[in-house]
């Protein structure tokens, strides 16, 4: 056990020194700590309450007193930019975790089983891969209702197949390593086989898929909120300003250019970091870097 | 036509259709699971006597059971009939056709530009690998990759139609309106230019690394022929990663419709998704699942024709 976790703080701290000594992942790490402390410290750095109206300074163009300019009803954009930070952290990482909580333990007992009830899991994810997944969420959305947990829910479901199968194909040919017999001659417990055996060695594949996933959690959710299936209006989130945006976009652009670059830049990150993590983990790209 | 590659065929259209049929019934089954009656919301409202509604509900085949329901509009399916709208009393298949021109001059305009623009970015990073020029490529790359295709119509729009007021904002008037198309295709394709790029370069670079590259090398073989060799060669691995991105294509053309106005299948599914017509939301989502399974179907084919290893056979 106490080797167990000598090894593990080994390995993490190789992996946070590759981490470093790669400049994508440490500028996507920037931007992505950027936006953290935005989110974190949102009360303290805006200057209005991003909610209050104020109908004598409607569709007010950028200027000192509002850096971002104000929207239709006068609230401030800069602040509600701010708190947008808060609702997209939230997002992705729910729509990261749920799609992770579903989608790793169905993938690596349906390898380790296999026979009939991995085809059948199989198949069912096959066939949902078949629907373009963004088409999927917002079928799923149209169905649940709009809104912010249905959004969130629709993503993660969307996004479960494609890691399902990533995470069962490197599961099966793991499972057939000699280290992994060893484990059957010993007797271990399947349980004990998949997750302490197997898992450990997929970990840093997920790893890879999950940070890009968070990137593109945040675009689906902000196509789904400016298309009025996701975060609804009065709430402060990139996609639902820009959705409101979209209607005054030729009289005050800045109700667009902010919170759409913001996104943008978000995503940036999170694929930088992402690509980043890739290369680093991804042994192929390691031996030749080293 | 080997006989090998019409079994090949042959399957994969079995398969195909399968998964279309599938595709449906999960669509429909959730479709049936949604809350609201459909009556409600054709009536919205209104008081319509009860004879009237039992009278919409045959004619709309509410009256029987589920799975005979399916059956029938998988029936219509096969010849081409999607089912009447909820609310505008016009078939489904109908209004699709209408809006398709639209919608295809959308995406096949928008497909060009990727190509033209990736092709020799990609080659040239690929060849240049971890110089600064390859450097800025790639920035350039995720930048587009990162920005969602709204965002870039909606800057887009504001760039050239407000500020430069080189082109008109929204609409569009008949076909082959290019004024019109430019920011449009120019919005979709941007995300794709970036995406196609990085997985070129990425798989030129590996290629680069094999044996028959260094004998190419070794025989003096010159730079534009090995280039040429070695483009043909990773174009395989490229095309099976677009397959999957056409699903994504055809969705974000949804969304572009939508920043523009272009009133295509787009404009008509989000519309109907907002006003719960669920018979334009179900043909339209099977529908597009066909010509995302009909076009990696035929990637699958113009993969074997680059890759001569592929060999058509049954793989287990």
């Amino acid at each position: 056990m106490i080797y167990r976790a000598r090894f593990l703080t080994r390995q993490i701290q190789r992996a946070f020194a590759r981490v470093r000594s790669n400049h994508l992942a440490v500028a996507g790490l920037i931007i992505i700590g950027f936006f953290a402390v935005l989110a974190v410290f949102a009360p303290l750095i805006a200057p209005f309450d991003p909610y209050a109206t104020d109908l004598n300074a409607t569709y007010e163009p950028p200027s000192w007193r509002h850096p971002f300019g104000t929207d239709h009803v006068g609230r401030d954009i800069f602040s509600r930019v701010i708190y947008g930070a808060r609702i997209a952290f939230a997002i992705t990482v729910l729509v990261v975790l749920i799609e992770l909580t579903v989608s790793v333990p169905l993938a690596l007992i349906s390898s380790y089983i296999g026979g009939t009830f991995d085809e059948v899991v199989m198949r069912i994810m096959d066939m949902i891969i078949s629907i373009p997944h963004l088409l999927l969420a917002i079928v799923i959305v149209a169905l649940m209702g709009p809104g912010m947990r249905n959004a969130i829910i629709a993503i993660s479901i969307s996004y479960m197949p494609m890691l399902a199968r990533l995470v069962r194909s490197v599961a099966l040919s793991i499972k057939e390593e000699p280290y992994i017999e060893a484990c059957h001659v010993l007797r271990f417990k399947s349980v004990r086989i998949v997750f302490s055996h197997i898992l450990p060695n997929i970990v840093s594949v997920i790893i890879v898929q999950l940070s890009l996933d968070l990137g593109y959690a945040l675009i689906d959710m902000a196509s789904l909120s400016f298309i009025g299936l996701g975060v609804q209006p009065p709430k402060a989130s990139w996609g639902a300003m820009l959705s409101l945006g979209k209607s005054y976009l030729l009289h005050s652009p800045w109700m667009v250019i902010f919170p759409g670059i913001c996104i943008a830049l978000l995503v940036f990150g999170f694929n930088l970091f992402g690509i980043g993590l890739g290369d680093v983990l991804n042994p192929k790209t390691r031996q030749r870097g080293e | 036509m080997s006989a090998e590659l019409i079994a090949f065929i042959v399957r994969r259209i079995i398969t195909a259709t399968l998964t279309v049929v599938a595709v449906s019934l999960l669509i429909f089954l959730l479709l049936q699971a949604a809350p609201g009656d459909p009556v409600t919301t054709m009536t919205a409202g209104h008081k319509v006597p009860q004879e009237r509604i039992n009278m919409i509900r045959e004619t709309l085949n509410l009256d029987k059971p589920i799975i005979v329901q399916y059956w029938l509009w998988l029936k219509g399916i096969f010849r081409g009939d999607f089912g009447m709208s909820f609310i505008k009393d016009i078939k489904v298949s109908v209004l699709v056709l209408e809006r398709m021109p639209v919608s295809l001059q959308l995406v096949l305009f928008s497909g060009l530009l990727p190509l033209v623009l990736s092709i020799p970015a990609g080659i040239v990073a690929a060849m240049h690998e971890g110089t600064v020029l390859d450097n800025v490529l790639i920035t350039l790359s995720v930048i587009t990759a990162s920005t969602p295709v709204f965002v870039v119509g909606l800057l887009l729009i504001i760039i050239f139609s407000l500020w430069l007021g080189w082109l008109p904002p929204m609409g569009l008037e008949g076909l082959f309106d290019v004024k019109r198309l430019i920011l449009p295709c120019l919005a979709l394709s941007l995300t794709f230019v970036g995406l196609l790029f990085r997985m070129l370069r990425a798989s030129m670079i590996e290629e680069l690394q094999k044996d028959y590259v260094v004998k190419d090398r070794a025989m003096g073989l010159g730079k534009t022929k090995i280039t040429a060799r070695v483009f043909k060669n990773s174009l395989a691995p490229v095309l099976t990663v677009s397959g999957f991105m056409i699903g994504s294509y055809i969705v974000f053309a949804v969304l572009v419709e939508y920043v523009f106005g272009l009133g295509g299948i787009g404009s008509l599914l989000v519309n109907a998704t907002l006003t719960q017509d669920y018979p334009i939301v179900l043909g339209l989502t099977v529908f597009i699942s066909i010509v995302f399974v009909v076009s990696n179907f035929l990637v699958d084919l113009l993969y074997g024709a680059l890759d001569p290893r592929i060999r058509y056979t049954s793989r287990k």
